[in-house]
């Protein structure tokens, strides 16, 4: 069975490319829009790798955080995935419990399909 | 030594020996503060005659001034008044209260106030207990049975007990006022009997006579009572039958006065000339009992026939007199307390448009004549409006005036009184003048001022923070934002260019790697806006300090820029005094300062050329140089380069790209750490950048 990612990201277009790069790379992508259905596709499938955006309407990558238990997902590694570059953010972050900040704008889609196959042990 | 307050005063813990005491007279009011009291009264005479020695204060000339004060007080004070001075409680008191005393006066000067009174010896113990424990108490009407003229008497009294303030801030006697008023108390019952003999009255004749609350007597040519109405009978005590017929001068009119009275009338009826008649005066009455009272008189003539009869409406006044008498009684209360507790004391003329004196006691000047300038001497311009207007409303309504408001001190400083007067009022209730206190609230004020400025101050700051901190939030929004869009380009592009469309053409490829370089341009240029932004609001910057190795991470940034130096045929010369030197540092923002400073020698040096990097360990600081011979910076330009924003024009700026943001981000850095930079020269040879930075 391949491995699957969530990606959680309002921008339609970046939802697209990730997907495009990533299914290529032969995994199971889950999308959402916003935290509530990151939540529930979260709770559905259980991915390898999360993508997480965190500016987002309706409930934002902090308030998602915030709303589910990191461990309670130990096969999942969280990733935040945004353009907001500051160590406080950063900090943040990983206080509440994300694996790993990264910077969205710093990322081609070869390194972002790198960074998947090494973080989920393809 | 007047104030409780030790920052002020010379002396303040002496409280042994007389000869210190004596020593620290401060300056003195010409009347209180004397200890002669020989011209003041009748007591006064007695009191300086005293032996004290063989009591506990002492002989006269070494009192405390407090008592001095307190006693010419008393002295002056119509009210019998007694001070009960010392845990004994020896007794010092004035004319009035000789008068009260009875046959014990004069025994009781000097003794102390148990002994002197036995009959009442529990009494007055619970008194001192209470007075020197600071509490003040108060009896009206108090029935005590008093031996003083050897035989018992019920002696009823309104009783005022205050403490009196020592040198020391502390109770050191009690200061009473006796009022005694067993004749208010008989009269009052005579009144209460007379009262209830009208109640039973059927006699009622007009309404308007018989109910009326002024006395209504009439009397013929001759002097003699014809009518008299309830409220006269109450008012004098006579019924009805004891008085009409009878002399009206013998039984209303003072003993003293009765011959006047009889030949006014005499000589009325022979001359038709009055200096009394139709009009309102203000005279004494008796009563039944001898009792005088005031009254307030209207006399006027009527006619019947040939008949000439004369009516008198008399009101009695006594209760107006002990609504004076009060006011005395609390301006005296107030005048006790506050002599001794006040720093300044002052006496102004009844409109307060003249200073008739004042006692600054080192505080504010003295002034002993009048002084009609005393507004623009004493007080703060701004103040002087408010204080004009709070004495307007203290004199219209001969009211207590109190107000807080900036004074110039003696010694040219400005200060702050709270200060308060009373009126004092004459028997027909006008103003004479007005006796003032004020106290020193200079300090109290000034930490006051102090604790709000630091309020304010502290409130701007966290305004300032939150301006700088929105400022922030609003630079990363805003990097946020710019950056999207941007990275979705490179995402798309990217795309293209590995063929997730489709093979693409060498020429496709091209253009599509022009439009992705720009494009990481743009995003670099985010970045270095943003970093920008961050540094400068620098105490909103975060270093993240630890140990570091300087020499390693020198190698780190060297070695970053291996591809480019060779690219461009440089060569770089690295040496370290030590293998490894130590620093707290924030190895991130370090190695961006090595690296901004490999980058511009490297960009601004000719191909083939060599750069000299140098870092070596001076004490407790660290000196990092980097030098190149490239172009060189004029010297004017020196100045600028690590401005925001700078690019140097010379010959190879055409082809450097920047943002001219490198330098400045260098310096801040190094500034955050408390390091220099400093930049030599020459242009056409190269130049030397060394970073100073302290190791711990």
């Amino acid at each position: 069975m391949s491995k699957s990612v969530l990606v959680i990201e309002d921008e339609t277009d970046l939802r697209e490319v990730y997907k495009i790069v990533l299914s290529a790379q032969g995994y199971e992508v889950y999308t959402a829009k916003n935290g509530v259905e990151g939540i529930k596709q979260l709770t559905a499938h259980r991915p390898a790798l999360l993508l997480l955006d965190l500016f987002m309407p309706i409930m934002d990558g902090k308030e998602f955080l915030r709303n589910i238990d990191v461990n309670d997902y130990s096969e999942t590694t969280f990733v935040v995935f945004t353009n907001l570059s500051n160590k406080e953010t950063e900090a943040e972050m990983l206080e509440l419990g994300a694996h790993k900040v990264m910077l969205k704008a710093s990322m081609t889609p070869q390194q972002l399909a790198q960074f998947a196959n090494e973080t989920t042990g393809v | 030594m007047w104030r409780n307050q030790p920052h002020r005063g010379e002396i303040v813990s002496v409280k042994g020996t007389d000869s210190a005491r004596s020593k620290k007279v401060a300056p003195q009011i010409a009347d209180y503060s004397c200890r002669n009291f020989f011209n003041r009264s009748e007591m006064g005479k007695r009191i300086t005659a005293f032996n004290w020695a063989k009591t506990s204060l002492g002989p006269i000339s070494e009192w405390p001034q407090s008592l001095s004060i307190i006693v010419n007080f008393m002295l002056d004070s119509p009210l019998p008044l007694v001070l009960l001075w010392g845990k004994d409680g020896y007794m010092i008191y004035n004319d009035p209260y000789a008068d009260f005393a009875g046959g014990r006066h004069p025994m009781l000067l000097g003794e102390k106030v148990v002994e002197g009174w036995p009959e009442v010896a529990d009494f007055n113990r619970n008194i001192m207990k209470q007075g020197l424990a600071g509490k003040s108490l108060s009896y009206k009407d108090q029935t005590l049975t008093l031996y003083r003229n050897g035989k018992p008497e019920e002696v009823s009294m309104n009783l005022n007990y205050s403490p009196v303030m020592g040198e020391y801030g502390k109770p050191e006697g009690v200061m009473a006022i006796v009022v005694e008023t067993t004749e208010r108390v008989v009269a009052e019952q005579q009144r209460q009997h007379a009262e209830a003999a009208y109640r039973d009255s059927e006699k009622q004749k007009t309404v308007f006579f018989e109910t009326a609350l002024d006395a209504i007597l009439t009397m013929d040519e001759r002097g003699k009572l014809i009518t008299l109405n309830p409220a006269a009978v109450r008012m004098f005590g006579y019924s009805r039958e004891d008085a009409i017929g009878k002399e009206l001068a013998s039984l209303i009119i003072p003993p003293k006065y009765q011959e006047k009275h009889r030949h006014g009338l005499t000589s009325y009826i022979h001359t038709g000339k009055s200096h009394i008649l139709n009009q309102r005066i203000e005279i004494l009455a008796m009563r039944k009992d001898g009792s005088i009272f005031p009254v307030e008189l209207t006399i006027a003539e009527v006619k019947i026939g040939d008949q000439r009869l004369f009516t008198g409406t008399i009101q009695d006044i006594s209760e107006r007199s002990r609504a004076a008498e009060k006011l005395r009684e609390s301006e005296a209360r107030f005048r006790a307390l506050v002599t001794t507790s006040a720093d300044v004391i002052y006496r102004m003329s009844p409109d307060w448009s003249e200073m008739r004196q004042l006692d600054g006691r080192g505080f504010l000047a003295n002034t002993s004549e009048p002084d009609r300038n005393w507004l623009s001497k004493y007080i703060h311009p701004n103040d002087q409006g408010s204080i004009l207007s709070s004495i307007r409303k203290a004199v219209e309504t001969k009211s207590v005036f109190k107000l807080e408001h900036r004074v110039l001190q003696a010694d040219g400083n400005l200060g702050w009184t709270y200060s308060r007067a009373v009126p004092i009022l004459d028997a027909k209730g006008n103003i004479i003048e007005w006796f003032g206190a004020a106290s020193d609230i200079t300090e109290e004020k000034r930490a006051q001022e102090e604790q709000q400025k630091l309020i304010a101050i502290t409130e701007q700051r966290n305004a300032l923070l939150k301006v700088s901190k929105a400022k922030d939030e609003f630079i990363a929004l805003a990097s946020h934002q710019l950056r999207t869009p941007a990275t979705t380009v490179k995402q798309y592009i990217n795309l293209l260019l590995n063929d997730f469309a489709g093979p693409i053409s060498p020429l496709q490829t091209k253009y599509l790697q022009t439009a992705y370089e720009n494009n990481e341009r743009e995003l670099n240029i985010i970045t270095d806006l943003l970093k920008t932004a961050q540094l400068d609001s620098s105490n909103a910057y975060q270093l993240n300090k630890q140990s570091h190795d300087i020499v390693a991470i020198m190698r780190e940034a060297i070695a970053d820029f291996k591809a480019t130096f060779e690219q461009r045929h440089q060569t770089v010369a690295f040496s370290a005094s030590h293998k490894s030197i130590g620093a707290t540092i924030d190895a991130t923002e370090i190695k961006l300062v090595f690296a901004n400073l490999l980058e511009n020698a490297s960009k601004y040096s000719h191909a083939g050329t060599e750069m000299k990097v140098r870092v070596s360990r001076r004490g407790d600081q660290v000196d990092v140089s980097v030098a190149d011979k490239g172009v060189g910076i004029s010297k004017e330009d020196q100045q600028r380069v690590f401005d925001k924003f700078t690019r140097v024009d010379n010959e190879l700026s055409d082809t450097v790209n920047g943002t001219g943001l490198g330098l400045y981000w260098v310096k801040q850095i190094v500034q955050l750490h408390n390091g220099s930079i400093t930049l030599t020269s020459t242009l056409g040879k190269g130049s030397k950048f060394t970073v100073r930075l302290p190791r711990e």
